[in-house]
């Protein structure tokens, strides 16, 4: 304990700016690929024949080892191999892989009978998508955007091994130095990231789906 | 008025859904498209605003072709009731009624939504609940204020009281023709139930298979005058007894009233009653179920004036068959 808090009162600044670039490399392709995977997963469900391409496409993506394409990816962009570019548009890849289908099954879950009565009264279908089938489907979607949430935190660790920053740098530095003080900074503050990842998410949730919880008790 | 002129719908399988349907639904009234599952009703009633459009024919509002407009203009202007209400669950009751005025731009008519609310018979304190926290019938209600929020002219509703229980369903018929009576819409509605079609319409169209009309009448002539049958055997074997609904009790003769138990005000106590015009569907029911076989009528104070029994009834039936025979 001694040990971890000499660590810690001498590196504060090199375990916030692990911390704050953990967070950067793990929320940045969490927001492109819920963004990317919307549309992917409305077309899945308009246009009915896409939906196993893609569910298939997204399973064999999310089965590629991450090491692999954190590796890869420099040849295929462009950049180079130390770029955070990589880790960026890797996890946005898996984001996109996971999400792609639960926007899909969210959208599908969305009773027929509501999308007809929208219909019925006059929505458009734009407006019925933002204003019917999004909220109510916003259960299901969050659900997989908090394992993407907790899936990215963690893979970002593993962008250490390439040298790119986050915490998985704790990891490699203690590993060389033989030091298990940052090695447990590091897992501590890996772990309670993705805990305060996945409860700010679930509180957006209750606040954006108060109609869930309703009829409780009634 | 909305009519359908040679409409046919053929679906992509090759299923004859509709097969030339000629029909008037006048103005003001509701005409109930009534049917066995498969026989084109809710098909019908789907290309008035146009969720179906009709392979060959034409349908129109007005005189006005509904293909000539746009689906989502079209449909703001028609009210629209589905099965369980079909009420948003993510919207609060206040948000559902405003449905169609908010896609019309008139988000802010909230005065006339809670009063719609109090129309079909909800507490305005229900405007910040959500669906979930809801009974079937009170859902239902939302669903009829929901339809009539842009107070349109046309409403079309599909099986509207058909997921509730007997006793919530009858209530909701019942305040659903008053509220009609006020409000004159011209009304389409589709069900499988005949006797919730010779409830509420001022017009019936009875559907067989393959989507042709068996008949178009008001509930009294497909119960005397059956035109198949298919139709007597759809409106069933007590047509007879529940044809008695249309023949008012007027001309009954009046026994004295010894024996029945009355207030001070004269007025009976402990039974059922029936008035002078009341129909002879509920004369018959009254003394059936009484314990003396009689049914006492009242005036408009609520005073007894007399009793019949079934017998009377009957000679009353049997004088008016004479009279239509010479």
């Amino acid at each position: 304990m001694n040990g971890i808090s000499n660590y810690l009162s001498q590196n504060s600044s090199i375990v916030v700016d692990a911390l704050l670039q953990h967070i950067v490399l793990a929320v940045l392709p969490l927001l492109i690929g819920v963004l990317v995977s919307l549309p992917i997963g409305y077309l899945a469900v308009r246009f009915g024949w896409l939906y196993h391409p893609i569910l298939n496409l997204s399973g064999i993506v999310y089965s590629i080892p991450s090491l692999a394409v954190f590796v890869a990816l420099p040849y295929v962009l462009g950049t180079r191999i130390l770029s955070p570019v990589n880790i960026v548009v890797a996890l946005a890849i898996y984001t996109i892989a996971l999400m792609a289908r639960t926007v899909a099954d969210g959208l599908r879950s969305v009773d027929p009978a509501l999308t007809d009565a929208a219909t019925g009264m006059g929505y458009q279908r734009v407006r019925r998508l933002v204003e019917v089938e999004l909220p109510l489907a916003a259960p299901v979607i969050l659900a997989g955007v908090r394992v993407a949430a907790v899936s990215n935190i963690s893979l970002v660790s593993v962008g250490a091994l390439l040298g790119v920053g986050g915490l998985g740098a704790l990891f490699t530095r203690g590993l060389q130095l033989d030091y298990t003080a940052p090695i447990l900074v590091g897992v501590v503050l890996s772990v309670a990231l993705a805990a305060v990842a996945d409860l700010l998410i679930v509180l957006f949730q209750r606040a954006v789906t108060p109609w869930s919880r309703a009829g409780q008790g009634v | 008025m909305i009519t359908f002129e040679a409409v046919r719908k053929q679906f992509g399988d090759g299923t004859v859904a509709v097969d030339h349907l000629d029909l008037e639904l006048p103005t003001g009234q509701i005409t109930v498209f009534v049917g066995p599952s498969g026989c084109g009703k809710t098909t019908s009633l789907r290309m008035i605003n146009r969720m179906i459009d009709p392979s060959a024919g034409k349908v129109a509002i007005d005189g006005k072709d509904v293909r000539s407009q746009d689906p989502a203009t079209l449909r703001r202007g028609i009210g629209y009731v589905i099965q369980s209400g079909g009420l948003f669950p993510h919207k609060t009751v206040l948000d559902n009624v405003l449905t169609v005025p908010k896609l019309l731009g008139r988000g802010r008519e909230k005065k006339r939504a809670l009063e719609l609310l109090e129309r079909v018979g909800l507490p305005t304190s229900f405007a910040t609940r959500y669906p979930a926290q809801l009974s079937g019938g009170q859902r239902q209600r939302v669903g009829v204020a929901r339809a009539l929020a842009a107070d349109p002219p046309v409403m079309l509703m599909d099986e509207p009281f058909s997921a509730v229980d007997p006793v919530v369903r009858g209530q909701l018929q019942e305040e659903f023709l008053r509220l009609q009576g006020e409000l004159g819409k011209t009304i389409a509605v589709v069900t499988h139930d005949i006797d919730e079609a010779i409830t509420l319409g001022d017009r019936i169209a009875v559907f067989r298979e393959g989507g042709h009309l068996a008949q178009v009448g008001t509930p009294r002539e497909l119960l005397t005058e059956p035109a198949d049958d298919f139709v007597r055997n759809f409106v069933g074997r007590d047509r007879g007894y529940r044809g008695l609904s249309f023949v008012d009790s007027s001309g009954l003769a009046l026994r004295p009233l010894d024996g029945t138990p009355l207030d001070e005000a004269g007025r009976p106590v402990g039974v059922e009653t029936f008035r002078a015009g009341d129909s002879l569907r509920l004369v018959i029911d009254l003394t059936l179920t009484s314990p003396t076989g009689t049914a006492v009528q009242v005036d408009d104070t609520g005073r007894a004036t007399g009793v019949v029994r079934h017998g009377d009834v009957a000679e009353l039936l049997e004088k008016r068959a004479l009279e239509k025979q010479r």
